[in-house]
């Protein structure tokens, strides 16, 4: 299970702030999909609808592990790129409505980098008691 | 040099399909045809070396897997095995395959058992959750679908097999776990719960 122990300032908004001016995400070491990865995990756990990442079998046997975030697979096909998020969410927010906000916020942050979303897709694993 | 991805033999059949029926007696075609026969010849050695190549990577020790792989992998195959299917958070909307947003039966089911414990008097024992699928919306309608938020949670039907305590009134029971599970998956979950069938299937502490 990945922890993060320090927010990273992400450089997303809310649905509300997407659009054209939204910044280019730059400064990224390394490989530009593995920064994706690395940016989709935090991105999730930011949310405070989200308790954590869920492992799933393709995950433990390799698939969308570039970064170790076990939960968050991505594919890119030239500049498409696929997501598929898992995850348990906190029972004091709706599944639903937390996965609409990310759902919107994970389609930004893959343009910001420079790519073209694919399929965004976010399960609902687990629903659980949560501070 | 330039090479040719093409698949076709010059018979036109695909070697893809030489190499599905190579595990098979060889069709009449590919009894008598000039390109099907040598093709089979050389696809059926390299299942022979890839074969061996297996064999030698099965009792390789460098390649055998360490115990907390193998455990890791089980416990995250069994936690898949219970998460059963996944059902779609919001309607479809014409021409759509798959959904975005999902949620797994068992985290609904979950939700829902732990609610109707909570009101006390009775256990549930096994839940379903089933989508109610409606006609699929005529692809020439209008529909916004640039996001997730214009869409409509998806409706579901809750079915419920419990088991009560002695001297609980069914029907005021009954109609207690349905207002409660009806708001605790709008409210945890966000689906619209249109039926909860309960089925008291048992009496316990008697």
């Amino acid at each position: 299970m990945s922890e993060v122990s320090e927010p990273l300032p992400l450089p997303v908004e809310g649905p509300a702030g997407r659009g054209a001016s939204a910044p280019a995400v730059v400064g990224a070491v390394g490989d530009p999909v593995d920064a994706l990865h690395e940016h989709v995990g935090r991105l999730v756990l930011a949310h405070p609808g989200i308790l954590r990442l869920e492992p799933t079998l393709l995950g433990a046997l390799g698939r969308g592990r570039r970064t170790g975030l076990d939960g968050v697979a991505l594919s890119v096909h030239g500049r498409v790129v696929d997501l598929d998020v898992n995850v348990a969410t906190r029972n004091t927010h709706q599944a639903r409505a937390s996965l609409i906000e990310l759902h919107a916020q994970l389609v930004d942050l893959v343009t910001r980098h420079g790519f073209v979303p694919g399929t965004v897709e976010i399960s609902v694993l687990a629903v659980d008691v949560g501070a | 040099m330039a090479v040719s991805s093409s698949t076709q033999l010059g018979c036109g059949r695909d070697i893809d399909d030489v190499w599905a029926n190579v595990d098979r007696p060889p069709t009449a075609h590919e009894q008598e045809c000039p390109f099907c026969g040598p093709a089979r010849a050389s696809l059926q050695e390299l299942e022979r070396a890839t074969a061996d190549l297996r064999a030698a990577d099965d009792v390789d020790p460098e390649l055998q897997p360490g115990p907390l792989v193998v455990d890791r992998i089980l416990e995250v195959a069994r936690s898949e095995a219970r998460r059963s299917r996944r059902l779609p958070l919001s309607k479809p909307v014409a021409g759509e395959v798959t959904a975005d947003l999902t949620v797994s039966e068992q985290a609904v089911a979950a939700v829902v058992r732990r609610t109707g414990d909570a009101l006390g008097g009775l256990q549930v024992r096994r839940c379903s959750v089933e989508v109610v699928e409606e006609p699929a919306p005529d692809p020439g309608t209008s529909t916004d679908i640039s996001t997730e938020a214009a869409r409509v949670p998806s409706d579901v039907r809750v079915s419920l097999r419990i088991s009560i305590g002695p001297g609980v009134s069914i029907p005021l029971l009954s109609e207690e776990v349905r207002r409660a599970v009806v708001a605790v998956v709008e409210r945890e979950v966000g689906m619209n719960v249109i039926g909860v069938d309960i089925v008291v299937e048992d009496v316990h502490g008697v």
